[in-house]
């Protein structure tokens, strides 16, 4: 997907300087520590840079589609298994966001599960958050993030 | 990249609402324990170790147990919801015994005087009726001479009446006492069940007195041993000896002195004495768990050669299980007042963990939104960024 296209929100493609997903082989700053990918007890910095994938994340997942059935990787367990870290360090961070009205979470069908099971999504400020982050950083709408093929 | 170090707000959490919680229970329930230790502790029994091989009795019904000791004319009656386990139930006896039959003369003085003998003299045993259940003991005491006064409503400090009693017997005297259950269905087992009277009747006679003079008049002393915990006093309106909780005052069992008395002469008719104001009581300590209570029959010519007297006990009408919950009509007791207080103190930790929980949250989420715009605004200038 080009970052002309829309995106898969129907949102209009965010205009701003287009970076190549690390060609130097350099990790962008909100890739994680190894404390946090390990599951031990990160830093504060740990925790922002869990935050920042978090929400890149959710912005690719975007909310339920028709039917109401959500994505797996909307849910706590499906993020810690996409972006490689333990769910606690998920479920720690999310706790936060959602406090801070950036993320928000409901109960939905999820493919695979029998009963509804809690997913989050942005909340307006959140996406706030995401349209700064891919301006500042060049991100296309859908990036391919660690354990995601494109 | 540099973050700010941030200090959030901690409040109290869960895990600090819960030790404070449990510091509070433990402050607040240890003198409870410590009180029902001492409620749970068995009062002496009527029968010793010593004495186990003397002949007693003992009957016992849904909430009653009435124990004759057989080596000392000791009556115990144990009032309660559980009475399989003596310690549970010690608490609430209610134990008699006659330390003396006396002579006194119209003026209150004191001439002659019995005591039980030692080594104890008599039997005990337990008949059942069909109606009733008896539990009687009949005892032999040496009469000796005595002087001294009675003085009711004495305190007496461990050391009894100060009466000067001769060593020499002037002759010997009878002294029976008989429990009467008479509202048992009594069926001869354990298991019998009784009314909602909730009354023990019981007889003292005394036969054979050498008596000194004819004026003067006879007496015996009751005394009462109450429960731990409790007190006796008399209520001369009622003319009733109150055992009641010192802790909530509230009276569980009442010895009920009859007013009269029958006397047999050795020839008929058999008379009737009277024992309205001679009543009058020793009281071992203030409250007193002890007290003894002098009853005299008067307003009849002595001489009588032999007195029957009938007072009974009488317990409230609902078992208790302990002094605090027979005080669930009245004031609060301080473990009901620590269990609310507790759970007060729980509540209030747990609202005010919940609130600055929410509070710490929302705090430290927005130290992470300001670290992630932070971060947003240095990488876009880091030089490794690939451009």
């Amino acid at each position: 997907m080009s970052p002309s296209q829309p995106s898969a929100l129907g949102r209009p493609p965010i205009s701003g300087p287009v970076v190549s997903a690390d060609p130097s082989g350099q990790f962008p700053p909100w890739e994680p520590s190894r404390s946090v990918v390990s599951g031990e007890p990160g830093s504060k910095e740990d925790e922002v840079r869990l935050s920042l994938r978090i929400v890149i994340h959710l912005d690719q997942t975007g909310p339920p589609g028709d039917g109401g059935v959500a994505k797996r990787e909307s849910t706590q367990q499906g993020m810690a298994q996409v972006l490689s870290v333990t769910q606690g360090a998920v479920s720690k961070v999310l706790s936060r966001l959602v406090a801070a009205e950036v993320v928000r979470h409901e109960r939905h069908h999820v493919r695979g599960e029998d009963r509804r099971v809690r997913v989050y999504f942005l909340t307006a400020r959140g996406e706030e958050l995401a349209r700064e982050i891919q301006y500042r950083f060049g991100l296309p709408s859908r990036v391919p993030l660690r354990g995601q093929t494109a | 990249m540099s973050l700010t170090k941030h200090h959030p707000f901690r409040g109290p959490t869960y895990a600090t609402g819960f030790l404070l919680a449990m510091l509070v229970v433990a402050l607040v329930l240890a003198p409870a324990l410590s009180r029902l230790q001492s409620d749970l502790r068995p009062l002496t029994s009527p029968l010793s170790a010593d004495d186990l091989s003397c002949q007693g009795g003992e009957y016992q019904t849904t909430h009653l147990l009435v124990l004759a000791g057989g080596c000392q004319a000791v009556f115990t009656v144990m009032y309660g919801q559980n009475l399989s386990h003596w310690s549970a139930t010690g608490q609430y006896n209610f134990s008699f015994a006659i330390p003396w039959i006396v002579e006194i003369t119209p003026s209150g003085e004191l001439v002659r005087l019995a005591s039980p003998l030692d080594p104890y003299a008599g039997t005990a045993n337990v008949t059942v009726g069909p109606k009733e259940v008896n539990l009687s003991s009949v005892e032999s005491m040496n009469v000796t001479s005595a002087s001294g006064n009675w003085t009711p409503d004495d305190t007496w400090a461990g050391s009894g009446p100060q009466w000067s009693i001769s060593s020499q017997a002037l002759g010997t005297t009878t002294v029976d006492v008989v429990f009467h259950l008479s509202n048992v269905t009594a069926n001869a087992s354990a298991n019998a069940t009784e009314n909602a009277s909730y009354e023990v009747k019981f007889d003292v006679g005394v036969s054979g007195w050498p008596w000194a003079s004819s004026d003067d008049l006879l007496g015996f002393g009751l005394e009462s041993l109450g429960a731990e915990g409790a007190h006796f006093a008399f209520n001369s309106s009622s003319r009733t000896l109150d055992e009641s909780w010192n802790s909530t005052g509230r009276t569980f069992a009442s010895l009920v002195f009859g007013g009269l008395a029958n006397v047999t002469y050795p020839a008929p008719p058999v008379g009737h004495a009277s024992v309205g104001e001679q009543v009058g009581l020793f009281y071992a300590a203030s409250p007193a768990r002890e007290s003894v209570a002098l009853v005299t029959f008067g307003g009849v010519a002595g001489n009588y050669s032999s007195v029957s007297y009938d007072p009974w006990v009488v317990f409230s009408p609902t078992p208790p299980l302990s002094p605090s919950s027979s005080s669930s009509s009245g004031w609060p007791t301080w473990i009901e007042i620590s269990v609310w207080l507790v759970a007060g103190v729980v509540g209030v930790s747990l609202v005010v963990s919940i609130l600055t929980r929410g509070r710490r949250l929302r705090l430290e989420g927005e130290k992470l939104v300001e670290g992630m715009r932070r971060v947003i605004s240095e990488g876009a200038d880091t030089p490794h960024r690939p451009r």
